[in-house]
C-alpha cells in the first residue's frame, strides 16, 4: 500500500472535485490527491511534502495560534506526534492564518512543546490547494500523496468527553494496511483567515 | 376506574414534559431563551415548517471572533425581517457543560436581543453539519437562508455584514418560486 513512487512525476494528477456553490459563497475545493508543496517552518527551514514520501503516512494539521478550538487540541497534537512519529508517521503543522506571524507561531510552538514542524503557509496557498477551511483540520496522506483521511482529530474539544478518536483510528488502520473505515469526519472550527477573506 | 386513570395519566405526562422543558431552557430577558440542545428532528421540523416565510439560520459561537463581529448585524437584520417575512434560527456551537452560561453572558453584553438561541450538543456536530449542508466543513460563522418552501437558497460562509445579509434575503424574497 505504501509502495515508493517509481521516480515518476507523481504530482500530475491532482484531480479536483468542485463543490456545489449556492448563492453567496465559494466553498473550498477538495483535492483527492495532493500536489507537492514547499513551505518554510518558523526557523526558516524549507520543508517539501516530497521530503516525507518514505513515511508510512503523512499527517497535515491545519492549526492556529489564536483559535480556541485548535488550542484545545495542543496537548493531543503533541501526544499524537509522540505516539506516531515512532511508527514512521510524519506529523506536520501548517498555519495558514494571515494574521498569525512566523514569530507568533514560533512562540506558540515553544510554549506548547510542539516537536513537530509548524510551517507558515504565506498567502494560504496550501490551504487553498487542500480546500482546508478551518482549524484544526486534518489531512492524512499516503506516500503517493493520496488523501486517505480528512476531518477532525476526535469528537470532543473537551478531552475528558472524547468517545471516538477518529484520526488515531484512521492512522491505525493505515498502519495495519487496512482501508480507512471513516475517511471523512466533520467538526466545528475557526475559519482560516485568508488573504482575500 | 379507567375514567379516573386516563385524566390522571394525562396530568402526569403534562407535568413531566413541563419539567423537561424547564430543565432545558434558560431565560435571557425580553423574549429571549436559550434552549440547551436541539436534535436533528427538531431542526428539520423548523426548516420545513415555513408557513409562507423564509428562514435564516445563523451558526455561531462566543469563541469565534468573526461570529462576534457579525452578531450586531444579525440582530439588526433579524429585527427588521423577523415575524414579517422571515423566521430566524440562532444555532450556537459553544462546547462544554457551561455553554449556556457563556451564551447568556454574551447575550447580556449584546443587550439581550430577545430571540431564541439553540445550543447544538457537541456530539450532534456531524448530524447538524450534514443536515444544513453536506458540503459544509463546519467552519463558522455560517448562515443559511431557506425559501418559503424550505429549500436552501443561500449559504454564506464567514463573517458577513448587514448589506450582505439584506442582499441575500431580498434576493430570495423577490425570487418567484
Amino acid at each position: 500500500m505504501f509502495r515508493r513512487p517509481a521516480g515518476l512525476a507523481i504530482f500530475i494528477f491532482a484531480f479536483l472535485i468542485s463543490v456545489n456553490n449556492l448563492n453567496g459563497t465559494n466553498l473550498p475545493i477538495r483535492t483527492k490527491k495532493a500536489e507537492n508543496f514547499s513551505l518554510k517552518d518558523f526557523n526558516g527551514k524549507v520543508h517539501s511534502l516530497s521530503d516525507y514520501k518514505n513515511s508510512k503516512a503523512i499527517v497535515l494539521m491545519f492549526i492556529a495560534t489564536q483559535c480556541p478550538v485548535s488550542n484545545a487540541y495542543n496537548s493531543r497534537m503533541v501526544d499524537l506526534y509522540n505516539e506516531y512519529s515512532k511508527k514512521n508517521v510524519a506529523v506536520i503543522g501548517i498555519n495558514s492564518n494571515k494574521q498569525e506571524s512566523t514569530e507568533e507561531i514560533k512562540d506558540h510552538a515553544n510554549k506548547y512543546g510542539f516537536k513537530f514542524p509548524v510551517l507558515k503557509d504565506v498567502n494560504n496557498v496550501v490551504a487553498d490547494k487542500f480546500g482546508a477551511g478551518h482549524t484544526p483540520e486534518i489531512f492524512v496522506l499516503n506516500s503517493n500523496f493520496e488523501i486517505l483521511y480528512h476531518g477532525r482529530i476526535d469528537d470532543s474539544r473537551d478531552e475528558s468527553e472524547v468517545e471516538t478518536r477518529d484520526l488515531a483510528k484512521a492512522l491505525n488502520e493505515i498502519l495495519s494496511g487496512k482501508p480507512v473505515s471513516n475517511p471523512e469526519t466533520k467538526a466545528f472550527g475557526c475559519t482560516i483567515k485568508r488573504i482575500n477573506g | 376506574m379507567k375514567y379516573f386513570l386516563i385524566p390522571l395519566l394525562i396530568i402526569f405526562q403534562f407535568c413531566c414534559r413541563q419539567q423537561e422543558s424547564n430543565n432545558a431552557e434558560k431565560s435571557t430577558g425580553k423574549n429571549g431563551k436559550i434552549i440547551k440542545s436541539i436534535n436533528d428532528d427538531e431542526l428539520k421540523r423548523i426548516i420545513n415548517n415555513r408557513n409562507g416565510k423564509i428562514l435564516l439560520v445563523n451558526v455561531w459561537a462566543t469563541w469565534c471572533k468573526p461570529c462576534v463581529k457579525e452578531f450586531p448585524d444579525i440582530v439588526k437584520i433579524t429585527g427588521e425581517y423577523e415575524n414579517k417575512k422571515m423566521d430566524f434560527l440562532s444555532l450556537n456551537v459553544d462546547f462544554g457543560k457551561h455553554a449556556d452560561s457563556l451564551v447568556a453572558d454574551f447575550l447580556s453584553r449584546q443587550n439581550n436581543p430577545g430571540f431564541m438561541v439553540y445550543i447544538v450538543p457537541e456530539k450532534k456536530t456531524e448530524q447538524v453539519i450534514e443536515l444544513l449542508n453536506k458540503n459544509w466543513d463546519g467552519s463558522i460563522p455560517a448562515t443559511f437562508i431557506y425559501d418559503s418552501t424550505g429549500e436552501q437558497k443561500s449559504f454564506l460562509l464567514g463573517s458577513q455584514d448587514y448589506i450582505a445579509f439584506k442582499k441575500s434575503i431580498e434576493n430570495i424574497l423577490n425570487r418567484k418560486i
